[in-house]
């Protein structure tokens, strides 16, 4: 790197000249620079910012700050109650060690296809909010690692609405730590008076970006979830995802496997 | 940069690179060599410290965070030279081949006993799911962490 910074308040990013990549937890951005990579970035440390790891309930909302940890997330008992898809991920991530340090904030604006945080900020209905403005997660990701972020523009934190829902998450991976997913998948439903009456479900490391399955969210809606409903929702699911071949796993894989862990995830709501 | 943070108990203040790694402040500029690097990507546990409390990979730790906090180390666990009842409990039960895993996973069973002196087997796995050994299968590892946590803190047996 060619320059390391720290800035103890948001209001300092307006006096930020260079283009900046912010540090916090360091999980990703650190085994990059271990590698070599990023020789001519200007890291700006960003862990110092108060206030910015805190979860809480507000009103209908439930504010998580982009500094909050993947272990904090895992355990917030206002997340296993409203977001369940968002502690079961962010239980998945990488290692005990890893997920006391590395931030939600952090796997956002790293913006991967297989960053586990991601499915279920989608399916949740999740708004990424920034020092500059709020963007639904299903629009913040442009492609692989690339998102809507302007020039030193700061994720400050996830607001997710409140529902009486269910939601479930999913990852296939080598092994069940230290693993990259393979395929994932997050769902959620607010079912009453025995119909479904809102349905989010979303896939991770199966697309340029994570991939909103709308044609299956729309299959759902209004009807009684059963067995056959189920079956159905997950061949259409597997046609809304366009997984390739990589050096960790197959297109074929991926696209089978989806189908059988939507299925699995939606089977947990009967 | 001037850094100052508690290591082992002990106040420190240098001069490092605020980018610089906690593993290598830890390793070169104080001397404890305890702390090892495996992977240099976060994913082997072998640089593993506990820090404020929590287990963290060293190797991609930037020293100028570590400011204010406590740091605790392998060497922390035996002042003196006297053995902690996590490390009576790997001896004993024949944990350890090569050793070079063995200061991160005892720091990991730490900071999974400090926090549930009666954890499940299950609990021992996702506690250890960090720390990666490449000679031992884990078996005698998990048998002696289960091991420490039935004899308690002072390393006797707990009357039933």
């Amino acid at each position: 790197m060619k320059k390391f910074i720290r800035i103890k308040s948001l209001a300092e990013l307006g006096k930020l000249r260079e283009k900046c990549v912010f540090l916090a937890g360091g999980t990703d951005i650190y085994v990059a620079l271990n590698d070599g990579a990023l020789e001519d970035e200007v890291l700006c440390d960003i862990s110092s910012l108060k206030g910015l790891d805190k979860i809480e309930l507000k009103g209908k909302n439930i504010n998580i700050g982009a500094l909050a940890t993947f272990a904090s997330i895992a355990k917030s008992p206002v997340i296993k109650k409203y977001a369940a898809c968002l502690a079961e991920a962010a239980a998945t991530v990488g290692s005990p060690q890893i997920r006391n340090r590395a931030t939600i904030g952090g796997n956002v604006a790293n913006g991967s296809p297989s960053g586990d945080a991601i499915p279920a900020l989608y399916a949740l209905g999740a708004v990424i909010k920034t020092n500059l403005r709020s963007v639904p997660a299903d629009k913040f990701f442009t492609g692989p690692k690339k998102t809507v972020l302007k020039k030193n523009e700061l994720i400050t934190g996830i607001s997710i609405p409140g529902k009486n829902n269910k939601s479930f998450f999913s990852k296939i991976g080598p092994r069940k730590a230290l693993a990259i997913s393979k395929v994932s998948t997050a769902v959620s439903l607010v079912i009453s008076g025995g119909l479904i009456r809102e349905a989010g479900i979303a896939f991770g490391a199966v697309g340029p970006t994570v991939i909103r399955a709308a044609e299956t969210e729309k299959f759902l809606k209004g009807k009684k979830l059963n067995k056959a409903v189920i079956s159905r929702a997950a061949k259409t699911a597997a046609g809304e995802i366009c997984p390739i071949d990589d050096f960790r796993s197959t297109a074929k894989y991926r696209r089978e496997t989806a189908a059988v862990i939507i299925e699995r995830a939606l089977r947990k709501a009967l | 940069m001037r850094v100052s943070f508690k290591i082992n108990g002990k106040k420190v203040t240098l001069d490092a690179a605020p980018e610089a790694r906690l593993l290598d402040v830890i390793r070169e500029d104080l001397g404890l060599t305890g702390t090892k690097e495996g992977c240099s990507k976060g994913e082997c546990g072998a640089c593993s410290v506990i820090v404020d409390g929590e287990l963290v990979d060293s190797c991609i730790f930037p020293v100028a965070q570590a400011e204010g906090r406590e740091i605790t180390t392998i060497e922390g666990l035996s002042p003196g030279g006297k053995l902690h009842p996590i490390q009576k409990a790997f001896i004993n039960e024949g944990a350890v081949q090569c050793g070079f895993c063995t200061p991160g996973m005892v720091l990991a069973a730490k900071a999974l006993l400090d926090k549930k002196s009666n954890p499940s087997d299950a609990d021992i796995k996702e506690a250890l799911s960090g720390n990666l050994c490449r000679c031992t299968g884990y078996t005698k590892i998990k048998s002696a962490v289960k091991k420490a946590s039935q004899n308690g803190e002072r390393g006797r047996t707990k009357k039933r």
